[in-house]
This record gives C-alpha cells, structure tokens and sequence, in this order.
C-alpha cells in the first residue's frame, strides 16, 4: 500500500554488545524528498542504512520501506528500491551489462526491458563505452558509478544512498554528485535518502535533512528552516604556525564562539550571530595572542549548524 | 556464456515463480564464476592427472604375479578403479568452488549489492548449491563416458549397474555440496571455508571411521563410507538405499543449517 512516508524507522535500536549504535531511532522520510541523514562518525547512520536494506538486524524496532517491514519481508519490502551501501565491490569477472543483467534477472525484469534500461543508464552514468569491459579493471570511482546507475534500475521509487562519494577523488565527487543532481532532477516521484559527511554535498542536493547523533535524531526538517533556526555560522581561522589545542582554548573563549575545532591547517569556529558578531570577532582575534594568517566565513551554514547540533547532544 | 544464458532463460519460462527464476539467476552467475576463474584450470588438472595416473599405472605397472593390465581384457576393471576414486575428486570439487559460495560474498563484499536487491536469502543458497551441483554433474558425465570407453574397448558390455552407480553419486554430490555449503555459511574466508570442508569431508570421517571402528562401530553412515556407496553398486553390491537415505539426511540437515546461518548473517 503506498505510503506518504516511503522510509519509517520506528523506535530503532541496534546494540553490540555493550556498545549502543542505534537508541530508538524515529524517523520518517517524505515522499518525493532529497534528505541528507548527518551525523558524526559512529553515529548510527550506516548501521540504520543497513538495518533498512536489510544487511543486519535490529536489536529491536522497525524499518519500513512503503509500509513494508523489511526484516520481515525484505524481497517485497526491497522490491522498488535502489541502493548504494558504502563503496560495494562488484562480481569483477562480469561486465556492466552482464551486472545489470543479473540484477534485471533478480529483480524480474523481462530481457528486453533489462537491455533497454541497461543503455539508458550506462549513457545516465557516462559508463556506456565500458559496457563490455570487465569490471575487474575499473577504478574505484568508474566501480562507484555502476554502483549508482545499478540502484537506477527497475524504476525505483526509494533510493538509498551511504556515503556515495565517500573514497572517491575530487573529480570522482563531481561526476557522481552531477549524476546525482541529474537523477533528482529528472525523476520527481523519488524519494532519496543519502548519509554524507560533506556539508556542501547535502546543501548541494538536499532539499531535507536528519541529523543523527548517538543513534538517536536530533534534527529533521527542510534545508531552510535547519539553516534558519538560528543566526550561526562557520569561520574559519588559519593560523601562522600549526594548529594546536592551546590556540583552540583561546578561540573558544571568545565572544559568541560556541565551538571551535581543528580542522587540518584551519580550526573553524561556530559563530552565534550575524553580521554584528562576526566584526566583533575580527576585533577581538587581532589580540588572541598568536599570529594568524587569514580568517573567512566559510559559506556552508550548514556545517555551523551540524557542529553546534552535535556539540549539543554530547 | 550465450548457451548457459539461453538454456537459464528457457528454464526459467517454464516458471511463473520469481523465486525459483532467481534462484536460476544466482545459479548462473555462479556458474559463470566458476567458468571464468582460475580454480576451473586447476581442477580439470587434478582431474587429468588423477585420470592418467590411475589408468598408467594400472597399464604399465605389473602386479604380484608379474602380469600388466591391458586394455582390452581388462577395461572393466580399469574403468571400476576410476570410478573408486570418483568420490575424491568430487570432494576436491566442493572444496574449490562451493566453500566459497556464500562466504565469498561478504569476504569480497559483493554482499552489498546482492543482499539488498529483493532476494531471500534462502534463494541465494539454493541457487548456488545448484551452480555446484552443475559442475559435478559435468565431473560424473566425465567419469562416465571414460568409464563407458574402457567398458566398451575391454568386454563390449556395460551394464546397469554402472549407470546406477553413477545415480549414487549424483546424491553424494548433494550431501557433500550441503556440508560444503553449511561451511561456506558459517565461515568468514574463502581459504578458511576450504580447509574445513576439507576437513569435514575427508580427514574427520577418516578419524571417526578409525575410532569408531576400533570400538566395533559400524560407520556406513559417514561421508567417509558414503563416498563409496556409488562404486560398490557398480561393483554389484552395497546397500544403495539405506546409502542414499543417509546421503539425504546430510543433504536436508545441512541445507537446512545453512540456510539458518546465512539468514542470522550480518554485514
């Protein structure tokens, strides 16, 4: 029975162990939506995905996928979805077209509609002169990129996306980000569920977001409104020499810093307020008493909003 | 490749139940697996050398009474000596391509495509016991038409027996691709899975035939002992049905154990 929400996580919880990795999740994704499911690492997002696509089992809780339990029926349940877990690794003695073919096989697809789909796709993920090539010899980011045109087939209305680009160099994260946007664009009836680490990546083609900490939602709405809950944003300050804990304690103390973490070469600062406290801090980071070489508000509100979330739930 | 696919796609019209089109679909890639990997040159090798080393020593080497085999008179008896080591070269069988059957998956991580396509996972296990099943099939059609020549050239008869024999074994496969199988589910490499079904189907039933053997145990209803069930029926004796219902009931309990372990699976 279609349902308006085509993924549900119902009270979710997942433990090894001691170890708590999932703790009562509730989440439902809206029909028709791009959500980007954030969270620091160890925050649940993969095991959730996997609990949904029906590659490990929950301690307890459901996940449906349009109203059907897929633990308990996971081939109805998976019947119209695509996925993308991790970076997976292919049957290597198969071409893409022999690939798409068992997959068209399992999904039940008749062999003309498998060849028909097979070329759209290939050419939808610019793989189309590699049809023949065994996958053995692909690199990781043409592997990823069947990967995706994989969870295209059989006209899905879920997919389901982990990490996508995580692995891949910064071409390979263009091209599949590009493809991704096509695939929004040009399919409206599909609901897309996609973990990342990369803020402007779910800026880029969100249009929803779930953060995620502990196992547990900290924050579900539209892009908007999570940007627009509260006037923050991410600076970022570069200093001369590298970036130490000292310089992070001093930082923090300023005025409406909420966060401050090393990131590489920068530590980035949350920033509560606008255009006021922004000038405020350039006044007071001139006397912090190390020497810094640039400071710039970094355009990605998003990623303020992610750290002081998280900062929050600790 | 083209010949396996058609005869996969008129298989599977005869049916309407995408279950059992599945597990044709997971049988043919396996198959396809199997043909294309390096493990199919080293058996065939085994195969040809365990052949010729049978045949030349049984024609080139002398017995106690200084007498050689020699094809024409005694093609019955060569053909009954390649079939007695028939239930080793299947053994090697299941340890090369089935031990690796489901562990593969996640060894290789080819699990996180195909389990989360809308599969049962039992469909997946029969699909690739049957992709094992087809390969030793093929190794007893090997056996059989060598077996046939050497009937042919030395006495001219072939007689029923060698086809039921040949029946036995073809239940064997089934008990010793399950083992193979409940291994591959419960295993977490492909090398590990390989030396335990080794194990299982070779060195543990010698071990258990010895000691229960000593206490006065009869052992027929080991794997050990069933892997002769074949040769003695074409031989003329043994007892094929009380065999083939202990082939069986390896087949059912390990099937059934390792459609269990690979359903409480987790990635």
């Amino acid at each position: 029975m279609p349902s308006d929400y085509p993924i549900e996580f119902v009270d979710l919880r997942k433990e090894y162990g001691a170890f708590t990795a999932v703790n009562g999740l509730n989440l439902k994704i809206e029909k028709n939506s791009f959500t980007g499911l954030l969270g620091p690492n160890g925050a649940g997002k993969s095991t959730s995905l996997k609990i949904l696509t029906n590659l490990i089992s929950a301690t307890s809780g459901d996940v449906l996928i349009n109203g059907i339990n897929v633990p308990e029926k996971p081939k109805e349940a998976l019947q119209g979805v695509g996925t993308v877990v991790e970076t997976p690794e292919f049957y290597l003695y198969l071409t893409p077209r022999e690939t798409f073919r068992y997959m068209g096989n399992i999904f039940g697809m008749s062999k003309e509609r498998i060849a028909t789909e097979t070329d759209e796709i290939l050419q939808k993920v610019k793989m189309t002169e590699w049809a023949d090539k065994r996958l053995g010899t692909f690199s990781k980011g043409m592997r990823q990129r069947i990967s995706l045109g994989l969870s295209l087939m059989n006209s899905p209305e879920v997919i389901i996306l982990d990490e996508p680009t995580s692995g891949l160099d910064p071409r390979g994260m263009s091209e599949m980000r590009e493809i991704l946007k096509n695939v929004r664009d040009e399919n409206h009836g599909l609901t897309v569920l996609m973990s990342s680490h990369m803020m402007h990546e779910v800026t880029d083609l969100c249009d929803r977001i779930a953060m995620i900490n502990h196992g547990t939602l900290l924050v579900h709405d539209t892009l908007e409104n999570v940007l627009g809950s509260r006037n923050s944003r991410l600076m970022k300050v570069r200093p001369l020499e590298p970036a130490n804990e000292e310089m992070v304690a001093k930082l923090a103390a300023l005025d409406n810093i909420t966060n401050a973490v090393i990131d590489g070469e920068t530590i980035n600062l949350s920033l509560d307020g606008g255009d006021e406290e922004e000038a405020r801090l350039f006044e007071q980071i001139a006397n912090v008493g190390f020497r810094i070489r640039s400071v710039s508000a970094d355009e990605n509100a998003l990623e303020a909003k992610y750290l002081d979330l998280i900062k929050e739930s600790r | 490749m083209e010949i396996l696919s058609k005869t996969v796609e008129k298989m599977s019209s005869y049916t309407t139940n995408s279950d059992i089109k599945q597990v044709f679909a997971v049988m043919e890639n396996e198959i396809v697996k199997f043909l294309r990997g390096k493990k199919i040159y080293i058996y065939l090798a085994i195969i040809g050398l365990l052949m010729a080393l049978d045949i030349g020593i049984s024609l080139m080497v002398e017995n106690s009474d200084g007498v050689r085999m020699s094809i024409t008179q005694d093609g019955d008896a060569i053909a009954r000596s390649l079939l007695g080591n028939l239930y080793l070269v299947l053994i090697i069988m299941a340890t090369l391509f089935t031990a690796g059957a489901i562990c593969s998956e996640f060894e290789e991580r080819t699990a996180l495509i195909l389990l989360t396509k809308p599969i049962r996972r039992p469909t997946i296990v029969f699909g690739k016991f049957l992709a094992s099943f087809a390969v030793g099939f093929a190794t007893i059609l090997l056996y059989l038409i060598v077996a046939i020549f050497f009937k042919a050239v030395g006495n001219g008869h072939i007689d029923g027996d060698l086809f039921a024999g040949m029946g036995v074994y073809l239940i064997y496969i089934m008990a010793i691709t399950g083992v193979a199988m409940l291994v591959s589910a419960f295993a977490k490499k492909s090398s590990t899975s390989a030396l335990l079904t080794l194990f299982m189907l070779l060195i543990l039933p010698l071990i258990l035939e010895a000691i229960l053997g000593i206490k006065g145990f009869d052992t027929w209803f080991l794997l050990g002992s069933l892997g002769g069930a074949g040769a003695d029926v074409i031989s003329g004796g043994g007892e094929p049905l009380r065999d083939i219902a202990a082939m069986l009931v390896w087949l059912i309990v390990t099937m059934a154990g390792s459609i269990v372990l690979f359903k409480k699976r987790q990635f």
